[in-house]
C-alpha cells in the first residue's frame, strides 16, 4: 500500500545568555563537573527561583522570528518525574500558557517550490543535568554533573506538517539559521545547544486521521535526523504491509547501524502531574513590550536575499550563498560599502576565495585575518587596472596569511600593474629590437610567436605590464614594422 | 468512593512513597475527602472567574542576566551521600 509520512519536530535550543534560567550560576560550556551549581539549581528545599530577564526576550525575540503570536500572560509549571538528573523532581517549564504560539517557517524544496510549516507552541523550560554511566559491570553507578541543570532551553513544537526526512531536515536547517540571525542561541549540536526529536506516523494515502506515531530521540545531526526518519518510514511501511501494528511508543536512533530501536518503556504511562508553580509569579507581556522587542530584531535570512537580489544585482543562488550566517552577509555588506561600484565581483571574490578560506578556519569568520573593506579595494584594484587579476590572486594570498590591506602588501611585494601606454611602449621597442627571430615568424603569419614576445615584456616589467595594454600595443607596433 | 486503592498506590508509586496497608485505607479516605469539597466548590457558578496562576496578585519578578559566584564544588561533595571526582554518585540509573 501507499502510505503518506506525517512528521512533527520538538527542537529544544540552548539560549545564549550568561546566566542560567532562574539563578545566577555561569551557563558557560566545559566546566568541571559540579562547578557551576548553587541551592537553587541543585533543587535545596526553599529556595527561590527567579526569572533571569534575557531568558523572557530571548524566547519572545524567537517567537517573533517565527511570526508567532506573544501570549500576554503566561505562567511556570511544575512537570514531575524522578530521575537522578533533576534533584528537584520536577522540571520548571511551560504547560497551557506557552509564552509563544501559532507561528510559521518556510521551508525550500528543489522539487516542490515552498512550503509553510506550522509552528505550534515555543516554551520556556529549564535543561536537566548531565548522567555519566560507568561502563564497567562492577561498578553500577551512574555520575551526575549538575552543571547543566537549570540551562535555559525553549522547545519550539512544529505542527505535524512536514511529509519527508528531506522536510525535516530543511525546517531544521531554516531553523537554526533564523535563531543565529536573531542571536537567541548559538545552535551548536555538539555541546547540546539543540537538540531535536522527531514524531513519525504513517497514513494510507487519502486517510485523514494521523496513524499511530513513534518518537525518535538520539539524533546528533541534521543529516541524522533525515536518516532516522527515513529508516522509520521504511520499518513502519514493513509493518503496516504485514497487518501489524505500530506501538506508540520512543525510539532511539543509532547512527552506526543506521537504525532506531526501541527504548524499552516502564510500566507506568508518562504522567507529569503538570500544576502552576507557586514559586514562580506569572509573566505580563503587554504590546509595547512586544513592539519594542520587534524592532530590535535583525532583517531575517529571507528578507536580506531578496533585498541582496534587488540591490546588488545577485542571483538567487548568491543572494542564498551570502545570506546563509548573518556575518557574512554582514561582511559582503561591509565590503560593497568600501567599493559600491561591483558588488558582483565582490560576491564572486567572497564565495570562491573567501569561503574556501572560511572553511579551512572551521567557518570561524573570527579566524579570517582577511578584512571586509580590503575585499572591496581589491576588486577596486582590479577594475581600475592597478593590479591584474593574477596579481589579486598573490595579494589575497598574503592578506589572508598577514591581514595587511591591498595597499600594503602593493607596496611591499611591488605589484603595481603598469598601463601606462608611453612606458610601456617603450619596453616593447626594446623587446622588438632584441628579438628579430621571433618578430619575423609573427610577421611571416604564425601568430603564436607573439605570446613569446609578450612574455619578454612581462619579465623585463617583473610581471607588473598590464596584459590587455601590451597585447594591444605590441600588436600595433608589430603592425607598424 | 471516587479514589480506589488502586489508585492510591498509582499516585505512591509516581510520588515513590511506599504506603502500608493501612496507610493506603487512611489516604484514600482522606482523598476521597478532599474530592467530596472539590465537588461542593464545582457547584458554584465559576464561569466570569479567571483562573488562578499564582495567588498573589504580583508579576515580572525577575533578575538581570548577571554571573554570580556558585557554591565551592567541596561544599556539594560534601552534602552528597557519595562522590567522586567531583561528581554525584547514584546507583546505576541506566
Amino acid at each position: 500500500m501507499k502510505y503518506e509520512t506525517v512528521i512533527g519536530l520538538e527542537v529544544h535550543v540552548q539560549l545564549n545568555t550568561k546566566t542560567k534560567l532562574f539563578c545566577s550560576c555561569s551557563t558557560e560550556f566545559g566546566a568541571e563537573p559540579n562547578t557551576q551549581t548553587c541551592p537553587v539549581c541543585q533543587g535545596h528545599p526553599g529556595v527561590l527561583p527567579v526569572l533571569n530577564e534575557r531568558v523572557l526576550e530571548k524566547a519572545i525575540q524567537a517567537g517573533l522570528a517565527f511570526d508567532c503570536s506573544i501570549n500576554h500572560f503566561s505562567k511556570f509549571d511544575r512537570k514531575n518525574y524522578f530521575y537522578p538528573d533533576l534533584p528537584k523532581a520536577y522540571q520548571i517549564s511551560q504547560f497551557d500558557l506557552p509564552i509563544c504560539k501559532e507561528g510559521v517557517l518556510n521551508i525550500h524544496l528543489d522539487k516542490n517550490g515552498s512550503k509553510q510549516i506550522g509552528i505550534t507552541r515555543i516554551h520556556m523550560e529549564e535543561d536537566a543535568g548531565k548522567l555519566i554511566h560507568s561502563e564497567s559491570s562492577q561498578t553500577n553507578e551512574s555520575y551526575v554533573d549538575l552543571n547543566r541543570c537549570g540551562v535555559p532551553l525553549i522547545e519550539i513544537v512544529s505542527e505535524p506538517d512536514m511529509r519527508s526526512g528531506e522536510e525535516a531536515y530543511q525546517y531544521l536547517t531554516n531553523l537554526k539559521q533564523i535563531l543565529m540571525y536573531v542571536n537567541v542561541s548559538d545552535c551548536n549540536m555538539e555541546e547540546g545547544s539543540l537538540r531535536c526529536d522527531a514524531n513519525i506516523s504513517l497514513r494510507p494515502v487519502g486517510q485523514k486521521e494521523f496513524g499511530t506515531r513513534a518518537e525518535i530521540k538520539n539524533m546528533n545531526s541534521f543529516k541524522g535526523v533525515q536518516k532516522a526518519i527515513d529508516y522509520e518510514v521504511r520499518r513502519q511501511g514493513r509493518l503496516l504491509d504485514k497487518g501489524e501494528r505500530i506501538v506508540q511508543e520512543t525510539r532511539l536512533y543509532n547512527v552506526d547501524e543506521d537504525k532506531t530501536y526501541s527504548m524499552r518503556s516502564k510500566e507506568e504511562a508518562h504522567d507529569y502531574r503538570y500544576f502552576p508553580d507557586p514559586d514562580l509569579v506569572p509573566i505580563v507581556v503587554d504590546d509595547a513590550i512586544i513592539e519594542t522587542i520587534r524592532k530590535g530584531l535583525p532583517e531575517l535570512p529571507e528578507a536580506k536575499r531578496t533585498r541582496f537580489m534587488a540591490d546588488y544585482q545577485l542571483s538567487e543562488e548568491d543572494g542564498k550563498v551570502l545570506t546563509n550566517s548573518l556575518e557574512v552577509a554582514e561582511y559582503f555588506e561591509r565590503a560593497v560599502k568600501a567599493y559600491p561600484d561591483n558588488p558582483k565581483k565582490i560576491a564572486n571574490w567572497i564565495m570562491a576565495e573567501l569561503m574556501r578560506v572560511l572553511n579551512e578556519e572551521g567557518g570561524d569568520l573570527g579566524k579570517v585575518k582577511v578584512q571586509a573593506t580590503e575585499i572591496g579595494s581589491l576588486v577596486q584594484h582590479i577594475d581600475t587596472g592597478e593590479v591584474s587579476g593574477k596579481m589579486a590572486k598573490t595579494i589575497f594570498e598574503e592578506m589572508v596569511k598577514t591581514g595587511d590591506s591591498v595597499k600594503q602588501i602593493i607596496e611591499r611585494l611591488g605589484l603595481k600593474q603598469v598601463s601606462d601606454e608611453g612606458e610601456l611602449n617603450a619596453v616593447i621597442e626594446k623587446v622588438i629590437q632584441s628579438n628579430p627571430d621571433p618578430v619575423k615568424s609573427y610577421r611571416a603569419g604564425k601568430e603564436k610567436a607573439i605570446g613569446f614576445l609578450l612574455g619578454q615584456v612581462m619579465k623585463a616589467t617583473k610581471g607588473q605590464a598590464n596584459p590587455q595594454v601590451i597585447n594591444k600595443l605590441m600588436k600595433d607596433a608589430l603592425s607598424k614594422i | 468512593m471516587k479514589v480506589s486503592l488502586k489508585e492510591v498506590e498509582n499516585v505512591a508509586l509516581l510520588a515513590r512513597i511506599a504506603l502500608s496497608e493501612a496507610e493506603k485505607k487512611e489516604f484514600a479516605k482522606d482523598l476521597n475527602n478532599i474530592l467530596d469539597y472539590v465537588d461542593k466548590m464545582n457547584k458554584l457558578d465559576t464561569s466570569k472567574v479567571e483562573p488562578t496562576a499564582h495567588i498573589l496578585d504580583i508579576h515580572n519578578v525577575d533578575r538581570k542576566d548577571e554571573v554570580k559566584e556558585s557554591m565551592p564544588v567541596e561544599e556539594i561533595m560534601n552534602l552528597a551521600p557519595k562522590s567522586d571526582n567531583n561528581f554525584i554518585v547514584v546507583p546505576k540509573v541506566l
